[in-house]
């Protein structure tokens, strides 16, 4: 009998797996919800899994940034340029533009491969300098004839620095910003833009002045639309757990609340409760979370309420923390 | 004895999983391989770009050291510039692409013979029952919880590198890197419920093998 028992297990401890790695389907799904209302075993299992998903997701590394992938991307062009693939491409199509300049240079003078390379790429680039240097005035940015600005902005080698914002009025529904990426560039266009977007993204979490961030926090609060854009929604979380400015983490936290809540929001609104300096933060955070209580309430929330409510010390919080946690514990 | 086994097969014109042509994605991978063949420099970089972000974050989840999957990362791409033109579109260029790195990861490992999967014994320091502290959120009041979280993610690579290439290929691939097991069973060239009883075997091991430590 047990036997048998351990047999059907077997199967809804497997569905058990499929329904957290959100592969199982719906019909399953509800068999398999109607099947855990009533087993205790399959429960216990349950938890079991999240735990461990808990333990794994928690102590997961940091995968590579952005300046890890710009630098394996530098080195592979230089590897595909300088010839360290030498006769690996076949005949045909990478030799039109590798092999051609491989010629040109390294079987010429093979003892001074390395030199005569990077003497070819400083030549280049002294060319290339030279003549987006002295495009004149036409084209603002290092933009090539016919390139639009925002052509500019998908090159995600450029560097974009010093951005000021030339009109943030939105009565207009418009925005103007300047930035520098080579020159100055000037470009102009509605919140949802991709390249004002960008800009706006870039702004938040890396521009050092204060003040233009919040202007860009605010640009993205104050737009009527909300952003469907996962970039821009995380680097408002991000700015919420990390800006050190009160007046730009009260703004995102602002725009994050337009947001529906979910997991991502929940999680940086516990994160505002727990370690935020500014109360006022804090009291907002409370008041968001108990507002989806019971339905987002969890271990983590449990957690982030009790240290609240035992070391916050801001007696508001402390006591809405006991509130929130009596209520759930009530029958 | 595995190790060899593991590999799969990353041949340009490979039968499985056919590329859909009216996949937009699909399509513009065509479009942007067949600019690429005729010399367009651009066209290359620019699906080189639309993956190399996933290729980096794979081999890093793979070997677990930043330096390594830079390393992937080049022979990746290198072996991708090579075949290019042979590639017959018979599976999707993604599929086929991330074939190709999860060969490159796992014979990196067996080429360089580097554990990068710190060994047991070292994962746990003199106290093994200091680990059972179990996993804390970083927080800035309390420094010792990222070294702590240090040395649990240890432990867990380490369990990790302990499977068999074929239950870490699955594991990484689902849990790390979120590719659905029909991805998955594109990518090793075998049935989704293969896949399926690959990842099951991989959990109840790491869940074995990590139960000591707790949330």
């Amino acid at each position: 009998m047990k036997e048998d028992g351990d047999r059907s297990h077997a199967k809804w401890e497997e569905w058990l797996e499929l329904s957290r790695y959100g592969e199982l389907s719906d019909a399953d799904q509800r068999q398999l919800d109607a099947h855990l209302e009533s087993c205790d075993r399959c429960k216990a299992y349950l938890a079991r899994l999240d735990e461990f998903r808990l333990v794994m997701e928690q102590a997961a590394l940091p995968g590579p940034g952005e300046a890890d992938l710009r630098e394996a991307r530098g080195n592979l062009w230089s590897n595909v340029t300088l010839g360290r693939a030498d006769n690996r491409f076949p005949q045909g199509w990478m030799d039109r533009f590798v092999h051609g300049v491989q010629r040109l240079t390294f079987n010429t003078f093979p003892s001074y491969r390395s030199v005569l390379g990077g003497a070819l790429l400083l030549f280049a680039g002294l060319v290339a300098g030279y003549y987006l240097a002295f495009q004149g005035d036409r084209m603002p940015g290092f933009a090539a004839p016919g390139m639009d600005q925002t052509d500019l902005l998908a090159n995600d080698d450029v560097a974009i620095s010093n951005v000021r914002f030339m009109d943030s009025d939105l009565s207009d529904g418009m925005l103007e910003i300047g930035f520098e990426a080579v020159r100055p560039v000037q470009i102009r266009g509605t919140v949802d833009d991709p390249g004002i977007q960008r800009v706006l993204t870039f702004t938040v979490l890396n521009e050092q002045n204060p003040g233009v961030r919040l202007r860009a926090v605010n640009a993205v609060n104050a737009s009527e639309r909300l952003h469907a854009e996962q970039e821009i929604k995380d680097a408002l979380v991000t700015a919420l757990q990390t800006d050190s400015n009160d007046g730009v983490r009260g703004v995102a936290f602002n725009a994050l609340s337009r947001y529906p809540f979910d997991e991502e929001i929940r999680d940086a609104m516990i994160h505002t409760l727990v370690f935020d300096e500014n109360p006022a933060l804090r009291i907002n955070a409370i008041n968001r979370l108990q507002e989806q209580v019971p339905a987002s309430y969890d271990e983590n929330l449990e957690r982030a309420l009790r240290a609240s409510m035992v070391s916050d010390e801001n007696a508001y919080i402390r006591t809405k923390a006991r509130t929130v946690l009596s209520n759930l514990a009530a029958p | 004895m595995e190790n060899d086994s593991a590999r799969y097969r990353a041949d340009p014109g490979d039968l499985s999983e056919p590329g859909d042509p009216g996949d937009p994605g699909e399509l513009e991978d065509r479009g942007l391989i067949h600019r690429a063949r005729n010399g367009d420099v651009q066209a290359l970089e620019k699906l080189v770009y639309r993956y190399d972000e996933k290729v980096l974050s794979m081999a890093m989840s793979f070997v677990g050291d930043l330096d390594d999957a830079k390393d992937i990362y080049q022979e990746v791409f290198m072996r991708v510039f090579k075949s290019l033109p042979r590639f017959e579109f018979r599976s999707r260029f993604s599929t086929y692409l991330y074939r190709i790195v999860t060969n490159v990861c796992l014979t990196h490992r067996s080429r360089t013979g580097k554990r990068r999967f710190v060994p047991i014994e070292e994962g746990i320091e003199e106290d093994p029952a200091s680990l059972r502290y179990g996993v804390s959120p970083a927080a800035p009041d309390r420094p010792d919880a990222a070294v702590i979280n240090h040395e649990i993610a240890s432990r867990i690579r380490t369990a990790v590198g302990t499977l068999s290439p074929r239950l870490r290929t699955v594991f990484v691939l689902r849990h790390h890197e979120g590719f659905k097991l029909r991805e998955i069973a594109g990518i090793m060239e075998c049935a989704e419920g293969t896949v399926k009883k690959y990842l099951f075997d991989a959990t109840r091991r790491l869940r074995k093998q990590l139960e000591d430590i707790r949330t």
